[in-house]
């Protein structure tokens, strides 16, 4: 009979509590996926071609903000350093550009982003953004506008500007605009707009954003899951962290990988809905999440996990409300 | 840190104040900066956080830092120049259009830019302070923000692409080189202060030159920073050795310029007076051949006009007829080479102003006093004589129909005069006569100039006094006096070669000049009769009503 005070680093419930709430938040790690893959391709290409923005959109909570903070840190490995800047764009009833521009040097962590009239904060984001770009192989500087879909033609128009200042100095301005799926009607409105100079410059590229589609992907996914560290200076794989016996012995998230699948497959013919399966990043991280806490107490060299352990952990992520929700929005 | 400052300024649209705010974040609260330090080499400066809110390399940041070319005490100590200086924004045109300022160009004593050897020029704009615990080095901000951003003409070139100076490596090697000269000079003079216990004394007007002669003297001259010192080139001529005490050295080592310019006035005096012809005695009479030679004629004509011009010399006549005697009128004398003559003339001249002095003889007499006897008693003696008081009227000793001038008022002044000084003697009086030598090379060579110019300052109008004035302190030589095992020795740099000029000898066949002089003297001649009995008339008109003269001039 095994002592359970001898077992070698479990973690309490307030550490795991917090490992949860980090990965979460999506301030853990960053997990490469079948998508991010894509979007990196086409992100890197459309920097060597030379274009100065692209559309990224898709449903919520698939993961977007996450992708893309990966696919930006990815890209130095790929073309060398790539400045960007990660704005969260405010939505306002009435587009301000002193605002916008002081929100803009807010976000780049400007010492000087609140003095001087609008004017002065426009020119000192343009240095700004000049002095990065310089310094770049690809001489851009990336603006990655999150929840773009609240940027109004007041907006765009500046950003044309700022985007022709940089021009002048041999620099590019690259406006990686992601958001909701009704960011792709913005780029209809804009057209029917007679705004087309906007839609030629930051809209060409585009792209739909998409979850987990394929049992395949999944376990690609599971694998990124395996592999990863955390915390990680510590050497300690993630899984780790919840069952150390169990990993010991050789346990893996791939293990599951069909049993997952399988549960997500049929919550979704459940809900009524057509077609393969979408898995927003969010429900399976929460999915993740669940299953690897319930299994704490179930620690064992030879770990089994039930279905129906499964079966919860998808039912507490929320991903049978939001295929609700879904199902609404294409009635 | 003034041209970070300056664009960080321009970049962010923040008023200089908002950046010495900034700035002073970074520095320890209580802080108290010398004028001549760099922000960056204060102490307690968090220069890794300055970095990180720039977003620039620490590298960058470091290389603000003037710990590296700041001089040695023994360095300043010899060449008398000081460090540093912020007091005023020099820089070089080519740099500063493309937006580069080195904290290099702040040297006061560096006369080119170390990367283009281009002249450095001083910026009228004043520096001020911008914050009372900032550095010195702030203080440029604004001046370089004015000379960069406030005319938007400069800032654009520097935009462009074609940079000069954007080649970092290029300008950290030329700085280098010139830092590593530096600090090799101040090395060899505290080699020399170890070994020998006394450091040379450099005693010259350029601070630039007395920099060059140090470097030279020791033996570190580098081609590259001679060229940045000086546009001409110095020559250090035969050092000369003299036998003394060790005591007799220490008080020639502590002898100041204002005392040696003293000490070359009595020996000229005493010289005169004694009828001695050392070398450089025979060089002044040298000169003064050379430029007679092939003028007398010229001399002859000007010796008529003088007569003319003395006998309007009454009182109250206007200033400009006392021409063609006034120094400042090449434009007035019928040949150029008299008024050349003419500034030799009172160049040597003993008794009133001298040159080498500024004194003049009953100054030097008044003066003699302040020499303390115990200390000089064997460098100085006192001397009484008679001096020739005609010995410097060269136009006058060479006219040939040489007539007594008319005495306008009063007793005629005697020729001779009672000098009573003290004069250098034994080895001083041979430094003395080096000293001398040197000088009246300088003096050659200014007269020379003076005269290759003189239709160019007949042209602009300037005052050919006040351009023989800043020639005279260009050429003038530098001295490093230093001691050794038997006595003193002598370098003298020499910014002139020792030998004669080629002066345009008038000469007798060049019938032109002479023809020339000939109608120009008769023009100006019936000019000053005109004038002369003009002013006669007015003068026998108005000469009842004068009260206080009581003496008409004798006609």
């Amino acid at each position: 009979m095994e002592i359970r005070t001898s077992i070698p680093n479990e973690p309490s419930l307030i550490e795991r509590t917090k490992i949860s709430t980090r990965v979460m938040a999506g301030r853990a790690f960053l997990i490469k996926t079948p998508p991010c893959t894509t979007y990196l391709k086409n992100m890197t290409s459309w920097l060597m071609t030379g274009s100065h923005g692209a559309l990224i959109y898709g449903r919520p909570r698939l993961g977007k903000t996450s992708a893309t903070r990966w696919v930006l840190k990815m890209l130095p490995n790929v073309l060398g350093n790539v400045p960007s800047l990660e704005v969260p764009v405010r939505g306002q009833k009435i587009a301000s550009e002193r605002a916008f521009f002081q929100h803009m040097l807010r976000c780049a962590r400007h010492r000087h982003a609140m003095g001087g009239s609008a004017g002065d904060k426009r020119d000192r984001l343009t240095e700004w953004l000049v002095s990065r770009a310089m310094r770049s192989p690809v001489n851009a500087v990336v603006i990655f506008f999150d929840e773009a879909q609240l940027l109004t033609d007041g907006h765009y128009d500046w950003l044309l500007n700022i985007s022709n200042e940089l021009d002048a100095r041999g620099c590019r301005l690259f406006c990686l605009l992601v958001g909701q799926s009704e960011l792709a009607g913005v780029k209809t409105k804009l057209i029917d707009g007679g705004k087309e100079q906007i839609v030629g410059r930051f809209m060409v590229r585009e792209m739909e954003f998409s979850g987990i589609n394929s049992e395949k992907d999944l376990a690609n996914c599971f694998k990124e899951f395996d592999q990863t560290f955390y915390p990680l200076e510590s050497k300690i794989l993630f899984s780790e962290n919840f069952v150390p016996k169990a990993v010991k012995n050789g346990f893996t998230l791939q293990k599951i990988c069909p049993g997952v699948w399988a549960e997500f497959r049929n919550k979704w013919i459940d809900a009524g809905l057509e077609q393969e399966p979408v898995i927003p990043m969010h429900y399976l991280t929460a999915t993740i999440i669940g299953i690897l806490n319930s299994l704490v107490s179930k620690d064992n060299y030879d770990l089994d996990v039930p279905q129906d352990l499964i079966q919860k952990s998808i039912a507490a992520s929320g991903y049978i409300e939001s295929l609700r929700a879904l199902k609404a929005s294409i009635r | 840190m003034a041209s970070l400052g300056a664009k960080y300024c321009h970049l962010n649209r923040v008023s200089i104040k908002v950046f010495g705010e900034v700035l002073a974040e970074f520095l320890p609260p209580d802080v108290s900066t010398p004028e001549s330090t760099c922000t960056v080499d204060t102490v307690g400066f968090n220069i890794s956080g300055f970095s990180k809110m720039l977003d620039e390399p620490l590298a960058l940041i470091r290389s603000q830092s003037a710990r590296q070319i700041s001089l040695g005490a023994t360095f300043q100590e010899v060449c008398l120049v000081g460090n540093v200086s912020f007091n005023e924004l020099r820089s070089c045109p080519e740099c500063l259009a493309d937006g580069y300022h080195s904290t290099l160009h702040q040297l006061s004593w560096l006369k080119k830019c170390f990367l283009h050897s281009l002249p450095l020029v001083e910026h009228r704009i004043r520096p001020k302070s911008i914050h009372r615990h900032l550095s010195g080095d702030t203080k440029l901000i604004g001046a370089l923000y004015q000379s960069w951003f406030g005319t938007e003409r400069v800032w654009h070139e520097a935009y462009s692409s074609t940079w000069t100076v954007s080649n970092n490596t290029s300008i950290y090697q030329s700085a280098k080189n010139l830092v590593k000269q530096i600090s090799a000079t101040e090395s060899a003079l505290i080699e020399i202060q170890r070994h020998h216990d006394q450091l040379p004394r450099v005693i010259g007007n350029s601070a630039s030159a007395r920099v060059m002669m140090t470097m030279k003297s020791v033996n570190t001259p580098n081609k590259k920073v001679i060229e940045l010192l000086m546009p001409v080139n110095c020559s250090i001529k035969r050092t000369h050795y003299f036998q003394c005490t060790t005591e007799q050295a220490n008080t020639i080592l502590q002898l100041d310029k204002y005392y040696l310019s003293v000490l070359m006035h009595a020996r000229q005096l005493m010289c005169n007076s004694l009828q001695l012809t050392p070398l450089w005695k025979q060089t002044l009479k040298g000169l003064e051949k050379k430029l007679i030679n092939g003028h007398e004629k010229c001399l002859r004509h000007f010796q008529k006009l003088h007569l003319v011009g003395m006998l309007i010399r009454v009182p109250g006549a206007p200033y400009d007829l006392r021409a063609p005697f006034d120094l400042s009128l090449f434009s007035k004398v019928p040949c150029k080479r008299l008024a050349t003559i003419r500034c030799l003339e009172e160049m040597i001249d003993i008794e009133q102003l001298n040159q080498a002095s500024g004194l003049s003889l009953s100054d030097i007499s008044f003066r003699q006093n302040t020499w303390d006897q115990a200390e000089f008693s064997d460098l100085i003696s006192q001397y009484s004589g008679f001096i020739s008081r005609n010995e410097n009227r060269i136009i006058h000793m060479h006219s040939e129909n040489n007539e007594v001038e008319p005495v306008l008022q009063g007793q005629p002044d005697p020729d001779r005069r009672l000098v009573n000084i003290y004069v250098p003697s034994g080895p001083l009086a041979q430094i003395i006569d080096e000293m001398l030598l040197s000088y009246i090379w300088s003096w050659t060579w200014a007269l020379f100039s003076v005269e290759m110019q003189s239709n160019l300052l007949v042209d602009s109008g300037a005052d050919p006094k006040k351009f023989l004035a800043k020639e005279l302190e260009k050429l003038s030589p530098i001295f490093a006096i230093q001691k050794n095992s038997t006595g003193l020795m002598l370098r003298i740099g020499s910014l002139v070669p020792y030998r004669h000029p080629s002066w345009k000898a008038g000469s007798k066949m060049d019938s032109t000049h002479i023809l020339e002089v000939e109608h120009k003297t008769k023009m100006m001649g019936a000019f000053f009769q005109a004038r002369l009995a003009k002013v006669k008339e007015e003068y026998e008109r108005y000469l009842p009503r004068l009260p206080w003269i009581d003496q008409r001039p004798s006609k």
